[in-house]
């Protein structure tokens, strides 16, 4: 199910985009990414629509009205507040949507890298099983090499002179995976919910930096354009949250409601 | 009611980054589990020498006794979590063993004991296809990167590195005289010559080519994944004859008495004439069959990648009996002593011997933990 239904669409999604482009398999992983976030926009524009709505309560009279009114009885606070998003039409749900969504298509990605780009018999064979019938078999074996890097391999770039290979992309996704977090203006209450909420992001950038070093570099390759594309869409939107970009830097502080 | 509902949602709102982050991280860790031994896996190398089989596979080389299926010995004692085995073995001309591993690395070992003779150091460029001996008593070991290393072998050290052309060797190389035959991934049969280490010729068959060659009564064969069997001319490398086949030949198709055997994995074991490729039988099997046929005698044998293993006559294609085992045939098959070893994957074994009169299973190995 799970091989017919994602896996194998997957891997000759990216094979029909190598033909595409000329047996480039990095601009054939850079095209998808791009082709994901389209697919996925309405879904992401609506979620980012209800966070912005909810910031929006969150940073009025109203809702501080009701935290001094109820301080004292969080479970009636809590209800309060939940009356007042879904009266504004506020999901504060919506904001997990995309990535929830994004999980089985990273997955389903890696495995299909993984197959793309067989380095032994036994991933080729398991190729040639997926591979949908129109697609002429000169196309094995597909051209791993995209600028520096092997993209069935991790990537480590060595430069000359330097006496250790650097993990140009991991880097890349490490600073992208935690700008394109950070640029989401958060409007927080206190202190704390600004920590944690500095903490998860700092967290969520560690396991992606490790996916990265650990990986095929397709698949940071992925990441990369995704972060890219992510912070292009928050800056087209006009609400960008520089300041928050430097991790020491405090979540924006609520600003008086109108 | 209104009140309990909405104090739900809202700590389901507090709770639900932390959750999403947890899955997420979960499935970090999961992928990240993923980049270890897995993507390494293949199926394993086979090699038989007297009454002995020798198994290459992940971390071990084993040696087995055909009659029993019990093991020998292994190499190494303890297993190294960075060198796995998955080539054919080459049983030297001296009766040693000789394995590449996926870390770069060749070992030579005693056949008889399993000890090291030695080992060279790996360049983490992956030695998928079996080593093969030179004319000049050299081994010569393809590697991922394009290389033919050519190995010294009395000291194992490394006597020269011929470049290919960044072609890849999946396949067994066939050795003729001072030449060296190689069939690629990249699509091209290359002939080396062992000696100058120079490339004599090259010829484009236009598809991968991942069983290896075969040489025999002056042709080259060669299957590939063009759905396409190759006779070429060693002495230049012209095509002397092309045939098509129901899919991916695999396999470096098997020559006896002038007729060449063949599975695809469009399912299918034919028998062409070697003289000019014309058909003379076909059988359709039920499964993509990627390992290759053997023939022993008057009987040509097929496994196929759901297990299922026939026999059938070598002069009409007649079936003889059929077994069924677990997971998939994979690699070679070989005919020795009235016994049919059957390398298979996603079992519980990595071996079966088979009774090659009537199908039956005698014994099954599995590689040590």
């Amino acid at each position: 199910m799970w091989d017919t239904f994602i896996i194998n669409p997957l891997i000759n999604a990216l094979l029909f985009l190598y033909q595409l482009f000329g047996g480039s398999f990095g601009l054939a992983i850079i095209v998808f990414t791009i082709i994901i976030r389209l697919a996925t926009y309405p879904l992401t524009a609506s979620s980012q629509k209800s966070m912005k709505k909810m910031q929006e309560l969150q940073s009025s009279k109203e809702w501080k009205d009701i935290q001094e009114k109820y301080k004292k009885d969080k479970e009636k606070l809590q209800a309060e507040q939940m009356k007042m998003l879904q009266a504004g039409g506020a999901n504060p749900l919506g904001g997990c949507l995309p990535t929830l969504i994004q999980l089985p298509i990273l997955i389903g990605l890696y495995q299909a890298i993984g197959n793309v780009i067989p380095s032994t018999p036994m991933q080729l064979f398991s190729l040639s099983q997926r591979i949908y019938e129109f697609f002429p078999s000169t196309l094995i074996p597909l051209q791993k090499n995209f600028l520096w890097m092997n993209l069935a391999q991790p990537e480590h770039l060595v430069i000359p002179g330097i006496p250790f290979p650097i993990p140009v992309l991991a880097i890349l996704v490490m600073i992208t995976s935690w700008v394109s977090q950070r640029i989401i203006p958060v409007v927080t209450t206190d202190a704390q919910s600004g920590q944690t909420n500095l903490i998860m992001n700092l967290f969520m950038v560690i396991f992606i930096t490790q996916i990265s070093l650990t990986l095929a570099s397709g698949l940071s390759v992925y990441f990369v354009i995704s972060n890219l594309l992510s912070i292009l869409q928050y800056m087209l939107m006009g609400k960008v949250a520089w300041r928050q970009v430097w991790p020491f830097g405090a979540s924006a502080p609520p600003k008086p409601a109108k | 009611m209104q009140r309990n509902d909405s104090g739900e949602s809202m700590n389901r709102m507090m709770k639900i980054r932390p959750v999403a982050a947890a899955v997420l991280a979960l499935a970090a860790v999961l992928l990240s589990g993923c980049a270890g031994g897995a993507p390494n896996f293949s199926w394993a190398g086979l090699a038989v020498k007297g009454d002995t089989a020798f198994v290459a596979h992940n971390y071990f080389v084993s040696a087995l006794r055909i009659d029993t299926g019990q093991m020998v010995w292994k190499y190494p004692a303890e297993a190294d979590r960075a060198v796995t085995y998955y080539s054919d073995p080459l049983v030297d001309s001296g009766g040693n063993l000789v394995v590449g591993a996926y870390n770069g690395s060749v070992v030579k070992l005693n056949a008889d004991t399993g000890m090291k003779i030695w080992a060279t150091e790996g360049d983490g460029q992956k030695i998928i296809g079996p080593v093969a001996e030179g004319p000049d008593g050299d081994y010569y070991a393809s590697s991922e990167s394009g290389e033919l290393l050519v190995i010294d072998s009395e000291a194992g050290t490394i006597l020269r590195r011929i470049a290919l052309g960044k072609l890849s060797t999946w396949g067994r190389m066939a050795v003729n005289g001072e030449k060296i035959y190689i069939a690629t991934i990249e699509h091209k049969v290359v002939a080396v010559n062992a000696i100058e280490g120079t490339i004599d010729w090259t010829t484009d068959t236009g598809a991968a080519i991942a069983g290896g060659v075969n040489l025999v009564d002056g042709k080259l064969v060669v299957g590939t994944f063009a759905d396409k069997v190759f006779a070429l001319d060693p002495q230049g490398g012209a095509v002397l004859w092309e045939t098509p086949t129901d899919g991916w030949v695999w396999q470096a198709p098997v020559i006896s008495d002038s007729t060449l055997y063949a599975t695809d994995l469009g399912g299918v074991l034919r028998a062409l004439a070697l003289e000019d490729g014309s058909p003379l039988w076909t059988v359709k099997l039920t499964a993509p069959a990627q390992a290759g046929p053997a023939v022993d005698g008057d009987t040509v044998f097929a496994g196929e990648s759901k297990g299922m293993v026939r026999a059938f006559s070598a002069a009409d294609g007649a079936q003889q009996w059929e077994a069924q085992l677990e997971g998939g045939v994979h690699g070679e098959l070989l005919a020795v002593g009235g016994k049919l070893l059957v390398v298979v994957a996603n079992a519980k074994y990595t071996l079966a011997a088979l009774n090659a009169e009537s199908g039956a299973v005698l014994w099954t190995y599995t590689e040590p933990s």
